[in-house]
């Protein structure tokens, strides 16, 4: 399999501390990847170091098969960037900021640009510093595709973006990337349902570390959200299997989450560990509840002493 | 598209960017330049004469540094070299071609465009091309020094608020570095450049010019704000090392001694006059404070040499010894003093015969003899006071500059007539006849260059109203004088123009020679005569039993560079002097400020530092001194 992002061990520290922790990680080409974590994760610096506008403490990472401190013109014009902190020529009319971007690439389709900003409803002749949030996120997303970049990388692109905008921004990604050649797409978000939609690959990533990265069918088909209905009245014994995630105890009744769920494992995992289990129910999950729990369990593990 | 047009490219975006605040500049520049071009006066006639007037023309060329350090600072900034928020940083814009656009919009705007606009003022006020691009040169490296800090400071913060903290930070070391007043407290002062360097203008604003460069192309290219950092510090303090280390020019010895196909130096003698020496109060800054000083001054003549030849003392050396006390040591530059006009007619130490001599074949009516005082000490207040009536033995060698007058201008005497040599261009703006005499109103324009001593020294220029046809002329005087500077002086150099007014005095019995109405104003002609230097020349002077305050028991000996007598000092003041520091008092250069005219229209002229013997180097700063400063109102003519 060919990867459009690769990184190795990758770290980085401001100071005492770390925001990314060895974190290994593979992007297949063609891929749309989102990384997903609560705010302060590390995904921004994960993605600023992916792009060179950070060094790496420790580690490495390649973006496109060239060092991620190599990263040059050649390769920037091979990669769009959008991100919530991008600093904007807000002096510029989105036109102007489009004939600004243009000489830079060769690839650059002024036709496909006007088609992009008809899609996106972007108004060309207006200022960006009197645009709204979204539009001028919008704007940034086409000057980044206009050029069909073969990794798109965005970086909470629908923070603040009301509901419209952001399925005006989810469906021109869509639209774009949908096209002849498969684009990768590498989106950090803490925006779970623009996440489902979009994505085909998710990475979910905590105080800086990875915690799992695999096709979204994967994750939803290893998540189960379980009911076990017992003989008596429920208590949690100790030992739980390690994969089951915020389990809880209401009268007869046990509930978890399963996340290494398999059809056949299931009803003798629950009955070694739950020897009163008379009725077992699995569920599955959508991605929105997946990463409820993920959340969950996180802030339960930063409680623990 | 190929670098060049993405450098154009960029540099098209950001003149867009920066359009509102490119049209304040060129409002600015255009102010300026109509300003210096009106002259003083020109345009505010009664503000200019105002208590109120202040230095407006400085103020203008502040702010116009100002605006260079806000707008080349947002130019930098405008694509951030320091946030990983920048937009740029994402786009495969390569940093060469970055850094190439941004260092040539920042020249551009505010380098050439300057210098082309002063150019063509100076071209339009009747500088030649040669010196017109010269001035506008000095305008270029002000702009050059100031933007080049402006740019070290942007590269490494995000924006303006930090740009200031860092300034504000970088003027403080500055101002520990140098051991003086905060900096930005003297932001005011004209001469803040020389203050920041501390020693050679010229080599302080090279220095950081070079710089800049550096920090911008290592920032540019590497992105290590850290790093840049450090350079902007080291080459701050280069700047200043280099600068306060840079050795004074060598003006004296590419002059050299007098050369005897010139005359016998031998013969010529330096004598003390009869006069008393003079103790004037001082203040002087010493490690930033101010310090409180006697200045110990003597009259001398010098004797022995052609008429058309005058000397004028430039930098002094004295040793003063006592048998129980310290030593007082001191060499520095011999700051003249006019203190008024000699009682008795003569010659000696006067320019007069050698102005008319350059004059030739005509009457000269001449003002009467005037006095100076030559420095031959400067003393501590607290060593002055605790000095007892010990005598001592004083020997001071005086090293003088031989000059002679020259004519090196001549205008018809009409409304409208323009004259002028290299480095100066004047405009006989209107003449006026009063009974009897006439009022000559000038425009001149200064291109301070390279020291000249031909212009300094004694370094007034004359001007002089000649009828040849009736073989006569007289001298004039400044009635009026109003400057306006287009540069502060961060160049070692100023570029000014002035507006001044020329009258003559015809005293009754002077007119009885010849009088100065309407028909003799006909044949007259504007005669500018400015002293050439011819070389320079050692003398000592020795006198035993040296007291303040008592007459000397002994007497005062002049030797040529060690050879022949000079007469007695009859009268050595009346307060006692000894010395408490071991150490010679050496002054350092001479700022600006320190050679212009005082308030109260004495004329003090300047020299630069001697190291060591008083022989070794000597440097008129000819170049602090505008060549047709007004010169102190004669006594009367004889």
């Amino acid at each position: 399999m060919q990867y459009a992002i690769e990184t190795q061990h990758l770290s980085r520290r401001f100071g005492r501390t770390e925001a990314v922790h060895d974190l290994t990680l593979n992007v297949p080409v063609g891929s749309i990847f989102a990384l997903v974590g609560p705010n302060g994760a590390g995904k921004t610096t994960t993605i600023k170091t992916m792009m060179n506008l950070l060094a790496p403490s420790a580690g490495s990472a390649r973006v496109l098969e060239t060092d991620s401190r190599k990263i040059g013109p050649a390769t920037l014009r091979r990669i769009g960037y959008v991100s919530e902190n991008q600093d904007l020529h807000e002096w510029m009319t989105v036109a102007q900021l489009m004939a600004y971007c243009a000489p830079f690439y060769p690839t650059w389709d002024s036709t496909f640009a006007a088609a992009l900003a008809r899609q996106l409803g972007v108004p060309l002749d207006k200022r960006l510093k009197t645009c709204s949030r979204g539009t001028k996120m919008k704007a940034a997303l086409l000057v980044s595709l206009a050029y069909r970049p073969e990794l798109l990388v965005m970086d909470e692109p629908f923070g603040g973006l009301d509901a419209l905008v952001r399925e005006e921004f989810s469906s021109g990604i869509l639209e774009a990337v949908g096209g002849e050649r498969p684009w990768t797409v590498f989106v950090s978000s803490h925006d779970i349902d623009e996440v489902e939609r979009l994505a085909d690959w998710v990475g979910t990533i905590n105080e800086g570390r990875l915690v799992f990265a695999e096709p979204v069918s994967s994750v939803i088909a290893r998540f189960r959200q379980v009911e076990v209905a017992l003989s008596d009245a429920a208590t949690l014994p100790a030992g739980l299997p390690v994969s089951w995630m915020l389990p809880e105890a209401a009268g007869r009744t046990i509930r978890f989450v399963e996340s290494a769920f398999s059809d056949a494992d299931l009803g003798p995992k629950v009955r070694t560990a739950l020897p009163a289990a008379l009725d077992i129910t699995a569920s599955p999950m959508s991605l929105r509840q997946i990463f409820i729990t993920l959340a969950k369990t996180f802030r339960l593990s930063e409680k623990r002493p | 598209m190929n670098a060049s047009k993405l450098i154009r490219h960029v540099m098209w975006v950001d003149v867009r960017a920066q359009r509102g605040l490119l049209a304040v500049w060129g409002f600015v520049l255009l102010a300026q330049a109509v300003l210096f071009a009106a002259g003083p006066e020109g345009f505010a006639r009664g503000f200019a004469r105002s208590p109120a007037r202040g230095n407006y023309d400085v103020g203008i060329a502040m702010f116009r540094l100002g605006w260079t350090i806000i707008v080349a600072a947002l130019l930098v900034q405008s694509d951030s070299l320091v946030a990983t928020t920048a937009f740029w940083m994402t786009r495969p814009i390569p940093r060469a071609v970055l850094f190439t656009a941004k260092l040539l919009s920042a020249v551009l705007w505010f380098v050439a465009i300057p210098i082309a606009v002063m150019a063509a003022v100076l071209l339009q006020l009747g500088m030649g091309p040669l010196d017109a691009f010269a001035g506008a040169g000095l305008i270029g490296l002000e702009q050059a020094v100031i933007l080049s800090m402006a740019i070290m400071a942007a590269l490494v913060t995000a924006n303006i608020g930090q740009l200031v903290v860092a300034g504000i930070a970088g003027v403080t070391l500055v101002a520990v570095f140098n051991g003086l007043l905060l900096p930005v407290l003297t932001l005011a002062w004209p001469s803040v450049g020389e203050t920041l360097s501390g020693g050679q203008p010229t080599v302080y604003a090279v220095a950081v010019i070079a710089g800049g460069l550096a920090v911008a192309a290592y920032q540019y290219l590497t992105l290590r704000a850290w790093h840049s950092v450090a350079m902007v510090a080291c080459a701050m303090f280069l700047a200043t090392a280099l600068a306060r280390l840079w050795p004074a020019p060598p003006v004296v010895p590419a002059i050299g001694p007098v050369p005897e196909s010139v005359m016998s130096t031998s013969a010529v003698s330096l004598d003390i006059s009869t006069l008393a020496p003079r103790i004037a109060d001082a203040v002087r800054m010493s490690q930033g404070k101010p310090e409180r000083l006697k200045k110990i001054q003597i009259e001398t003549t010098s004797a022995g040499h052609p008429p058309g030849i005058y000397f004028w003392p430039v930098v002094v050396s004295t040793d003063i010894r006592f048998p129980s006390l310290s030593p007082i040591q001191w060499s520095g530059p011999s700051t003249l003093t006019q203190v008024g006009s000699a009682s008795t007619d003569r010659e000696e130490g006067q320019p007069w015969r050698s102005i008319h001599l350059a004059l030739g074949d005509v009457d000269l009516l001449t003002p009467r003899p005037l006095v100076y005082l030559t420095p031959i000490a400067d003393v501590p207040e607290a060593a002055f006071r605790a000095h007892t009536s010990t005598p001592g033995r004083l020997k001071t060698d005086i090293t003088m500059v031989a000059y002679r007058y020259e004519v090196t201008a001549v205008a018809p005497l009409k409304a409208g007539v323009g004259f002028g040599r290299a480095g100066r261009a004047g405009r006989i703006l209107s003449v006026t006849s009063v009974n009897p005499g006439v009022r000559i109103e000038l425009r001149e324009t200064f291109m301070d260059g390279p020291p000249r001593l031909g212009h300094s020294g004694l370094g007034l220029s004359r001007y002089v109203l000649r009828n040849s046809t009736r073989r006569q002329a007289v001298l004039l005087a400044w009635r009026d004088f109003r400057k306006f500077t287009g540069t502060i002086g961060i160049a070692a150099t100023v570029v000014t123009t002035t507006r001044g007014v020329l009258e003559v005095e015809i005293p009754p019995e002077s007119a009885q020679r010849f009088s100065v109405d309407a028909a003799w104003l006909d044949d007259a002609e504007l005669v500018l005569v400015e002293p050439q230097p011819l070389g320079v020349l050692t003398r000592s002077l020795v006198i035993d039993h040296f007291i303040l305050g008592k007459p000397p028991a002994g007497g005062a000996s002049g030797q040529p560079d060690g050879g022949s007598s000079a007469s007695p000092l009859t009268q050595a003041g009346k307060t006692s002097l000894t010395g408490t520091r071991r150490r010679p008092y050496v002054l350092g250069p001479l700022s600006p400020s320190q050679s212009r005219p005082s308030r109260h229209g004495l004329r003090t002229d300047a020299v630069g530092l001697v190291r060591g013997a008083a022989s070794e180097t000597v440097l008129p700063l000819a170049s602090a001194l505008p060549a047709a400063m007004p010169e102190p109102r004669p006594g009367g003519v004889r």
